[in-house]
């Protein structure tokens, strides 16, 4: 197998990347880059602890071929806190109580940030359905759901 | 108002700024210098003979490092917590899908899986059975070379035939609970390194001293030579007092003399992992007219798989709960653990507690109805009062309270009756009730050891013994340590788990941690005051009786003017003179009065209460259920973190409706288990959108932390049962096998 190399930018630093094309994403940025937030729940796009924000769209990195990655920008978890201080939806993610275990909250917080980067006022049917393929064992959802809402507030008032 | 500082407060979860950055590392996260990768050769087959393993393409990948087999286990080649049943390896057969044959080890996983596909092997098919009642008929096939039954419990209290007797009415039903996977979001992966004879393995893993423990029996080193590291756990719920990817991981490690990382896909997890224990329950029960029960019989077929497992300890826990919070005078309990080519079960949340629960409390609204009485009043005639025992002769503490938790079910019910239902459907409330024991059982050693450090910067250091599944062991241990020692939360910290540093705190299992890690962490921090003073006395030149500990700092009884000696100044002083303020509180659960009539492991002394209020709707036609409203009512004590205690219960209803509604492992057309997310449904967001609430009663318990009792696996028990109900209130048709899936109540 021939290496390919692709342009990708991920947490706004700029890549130039060699390597085989039937890498993921994941696997790019978990082995490669060594950005380890993204995690593997499952590898085939049915748990979403891998969901990162690609051209703005919440994507389970594990399905994208790194070729289809060519020329995108990512954003993984490790970009949210900034300068030390957290993102409100990290804050809200941890006053709520909404983060048990924690291997599915990386993909949460991601698949929650991609929504209220469209959608700055959701309501609870519309937060649910924005991580209904992120699944999570521990917590049924609702303080999830509650914390999505809290940072929704939190976020509109700025 | 309460009267602490922290306990009983949503104090903000200690590791939750790692998990929320994703900067907390699970063992998949660590790559290791020079490591290497492994993927596992596994059974294609339910039952076959190994006839030959040609390796010979396989090592020709390049890359390849070491192809691992029985033949190269140094020590013991099986193991088995109860019952050494369960090979390392296969040697010379498989008995289910996802049985471990060989470690294939290579310089990428890419390599590593490569290689593994090239491996042949010749496998003669066998019947197999996966019936735990076909099991013990003695023209079944075998799973090993003895009879299939693996172990039999049976217990009573009283004469049944006289409480038979005794009934105007006997009523008998057949049950059928199905496997179940827990469903962790993480993947299963264990590192290990060899160096220089030592084996250090970083798993995730609910029993890493047992890991330990067994890593040297398979490797024939000490346990000193072994280091089982614990750092975040990313959920467990039984599923992981399971050692097998620890022991293959060191196992691996030590034959390369190198560093290995072993990854299971989800298919391998939802294969080869032991999984809650699908059974057949047999339940006749005499009753009066008025509702009263005069016996019950249960008889249980629990299918274990083809190794015990914890298979055992889950049939007799099922068997000692078969009567709930019931005062029943006679019943005689009987359960049979049976061998099959099923996959492999263990423990699971609850153990044994949902299965018995289903019958029972499924049983009371059966009952109810075909005697025209309200299912509420044959629970309030039978539930246990002040001073009752169970069955296994244990006087229940506290026993009105299950009475208690009936009261306000039925409060609960009488709100939910009132909600009009959505239009095209119809709607059903009902209600489950449950007995949950805590602790692991007369006999079994039930110990804690925890250990607090003071550390220079005037912070305590909590040595936990146990790890902390996601539930938030180490959470409400700081809690308990910060008011303990009357200082800020937020001056506690927790340490990583390590084999050789770490105290032994037990497995974290058995709803038991909150009450044995508390306890001992209480005897802890007394010790270390006492040190404290001691310490302070003889640096400072006092008379330790004049000294008293108070928030952080020690002042002089008998003078206001002498400044007092603060944590920080005096860990420093401890610290130049090389000495350290360290003490360990081993706490044993008490068994003192228990009955000694059963059977090593029984009984269980401690219990909570709880009861589940549902509320479902259902779409006749398209046989949808959906679940509405629920109600948890638990009684468990004082809650030491009211989010972290919602998080339990709201975590647990939703296992609990996947349970009743979704989540089975069947075999498929082409003869394989359902093995992916796809196939095996757990709750999403979508399906979990309902009112949960949460109610707790703490009734505190004297021998508990700060009155503290248990939670982790009481939530679920009852919504199986709730659920059932419901939808026979909903819709006249009553379900004895779950899950409940839509073309069953379009069926029926």
């Amino acid at each position: 197998m021939e290496k390919i190399k692709i342009k990708i930018i991920i947490n706004k630093e700029k890549y130039l990347i060699e390597t085989y094309p039937n890498r993921t994403l994941l696997q790019l940025l978990r082995e490669d880059i060594g950005l380890t937030g993204a995690k593997e729940g499952c590898g085939e796009g049915e748990c979403g602890a891998c969901t990162v924000i690609m051209n703005g769209k919440a994507v389970n990195s594990c399905l994208i071929l790194v070729g289809q990655s060519d020329g995108s920008e990512i954003e993984t978890i490790e970009s949210l806190e900034k300068n030390g201080k957290l993102h409100k939806l990290q804050v809200a993610f941890i006053e709520a109580g909404a983060v048990q275990c924690g291997y599915c909250t990386p993909g949460m917080i991601m698949s929650a940030k991609a929504l209220l980067d469209k959608n700055g006022k959701p309501d609870e049917t519309q937060i649910r359905t924005a991580i209904s393929g992120n699944l999570c064992r521990c917590t049924g959802y609702v303080k999830i759901a509650e914390a999505i809402k809290i940072a929704s507030e939190r976020m509109h008032k700025l | 108002m309460s009267e602490y500082m922290t306990v009983g407060k949503p104090e903000k979860r200690i590791d939750a700024a790692g998990k929320v950055t994703g900067k907390t590392k699970y063992v998949g996260d660590l790559f290791l210098k020079d490591m290497k990768y492994g993927v596992i050769l596994r059974s294609a087959h339910h039952h076959a003979e190994i006839k030959k393993i040609d390796f010979s393409e396989a090592v020709e990948i390049k890359g390849i490092v070491e192809i691992i087999t029985y033949k190269d286990i140094p020590g013991s080649k099986k193991y088995g917590v109860i019952i050494p049943d369960r090979p390392v390896l296969a040697c010379d057969k498989v008995r289910f899908i996802g049985e471990p044959i060989a470690i294939v080890i290579g310089e990428s996983y890419d390599i590593a899986q490569k290689a593994m596909k090239k491996i042949k092997v010749a496998y003669k098919k066998l019947p197999a059975v996966f019936d735990p009642i076909e099991a013990l008929k003695s023209n079944s096939i075998k799973i090993h070379n003895n009879s299939n039954l693996v172990s039999e419990t049976n217990i009573g209290d009283g004469n049944l035939e006289k409480g038979f007797k005794a009934a105007d009415n006997i009523f008998e039903e057949i049950f059928h609970l199905p496997t179940t996977y827990h469903a962790y979001l993480e993947q299963e992966v264990a590192a290990a390194k060899y160096d220089d004879g030592k084996v250090i393995a970083w798993v995730s893993s609910q029993t890493p001293f047992i890991d330990r423990d067994l890593i040297s029996e398979t490797l024939n080193i000490d346990k000193s030579e072994v280091d089982v590291r614990i750092n975040a756990v990313g959920g467990a719920f039984g599923g992981k007092e399971d050692s097998s990817l620890p022991i293959l991981a060191s196992l691996a490690a030590w034959k390369i003399k190198g560093t290995v990382k072993l990854l299971n896909t989800r298919e391998e997890s939802i294969n080869a992992h032991p999984k809650r224990h699908a059974c057949e329950i047999h339940c006749k029960i005499g009753i009066r007219n008025n509702g009263k029960i005069t016996a019950l019989h249960v008889k249980s077929y629990v299918n274990t798989g083809p190794y015990a497992t914890y298979g055992p300890p889950v049939a007799q826990l099922l068997t000692e709960t078969i009567s709930g919070v019931y005062k029943i005078d006679n019943v005689k309990g009987e359960a049979y653990l049976t061998y099959t080519n099923s996959p492999i079960a263990g423990a699971f949340r609850g153990f044994g507690v949902p299965q018995s629960n289903f019958a029972l409390e499924s049983m009371i609204d059966i009952m109810a109805h075909k005697l025209n009485l309200e299912p509420v009043a044959v629970r309030k005639i039978n539930i246990f009062k002040k001073g009752d025992s169970t069955y296994t002769k244990v006087k229940v503490e506290q026993a009105e309270n299950a009475a208690k938790c009936l009261e306000l079910a039925i409060n609960e019910s009488d709100k939910l009756n009132e909600i009009p239902v959505s239009s095209g459907k119809v709607s059903g409330v009902a209600m489950g009730l449950v007995l949950q024991p805590y602790g692991l059982g007369k006999g079994v050693p039930d110990i804690s050891k925890n250990r607090i450090e003071c550390l220079p910067n005037g912070n305590l250091l909590i040595h936990l013994g146990a790890p902390d599944l996601g539930q938030g062991l180490k959470t409400v241990a700081a809690q308990m340590v910060a008011e303990a020692m009357e200082i800020d939360y937020s001056r506690i910290q927790v340490s990583d788990l390590s084999t050789r540093t770490s105290p032994d705190g037990g497995i974290t299992c058995a709803s038991r941690m909150t009450y044995c890690v508390g306890n001992s962490l209480l005897r802890a921090a007394e010790k270390l005051k006492n040190k404290i003073l001691k310490t302070t006395a003889k640096l400072y030149n006092y008379k330790q009786d004049e000294l008293v500990y108070k928030s952080g700092k020690v002042f002089n009884k008998n003078s206001e003017n002498i400044v007092p000696v603060d944590l920080y100044d005096l860990t420093d002083k401890c610290n130049e003179l090389g000495k350290q303020l360290i003490s360990e509180g081993k706490f044993t659960f008490s068994y003192k009065n228990a009955p000694t009539h059963l059977p090593f492991g029984m009984p269980h002394v401690k219990y909570c209460f709880g009861a589940v209020v549902v509320r479902v709707e259902v779409d006749e036609e398209l046989g949808m259920v959906e679940l509405k409203d629920t109600v948890s009512i638990n009684e468990i004590g004082k809650v030491i973190n009211q989010d972290a205690a919602e998080g339990q219960v709201e975590g647990g209803v939703i296992m609990g409706m996947g349970y009743a509604l979704t989540e089975s492992i069947e075999l498929k057309k082409n003869g394989k288990w359902n093995d992916s997310f796809a196939e095996y449904l757990i709750p999403t967001s979508l399906d979990s959108h309902f009112n949960i609430k949460s109610i707790f009663i703490e009734n505190e318990d004297k021998s508990g932390p700060f009155g503290a009792k248990a939670i982790g696996e009481i939530v679920i028990v009852p919504v199986a049962s709730a659920i059932t109900n419901a939808i026979y209130n909903a819709t006249g048709k009553r379900f004895k096998k779950i899950p409940i899936k839509p073309y069953d109540i379009i069926d029926q």
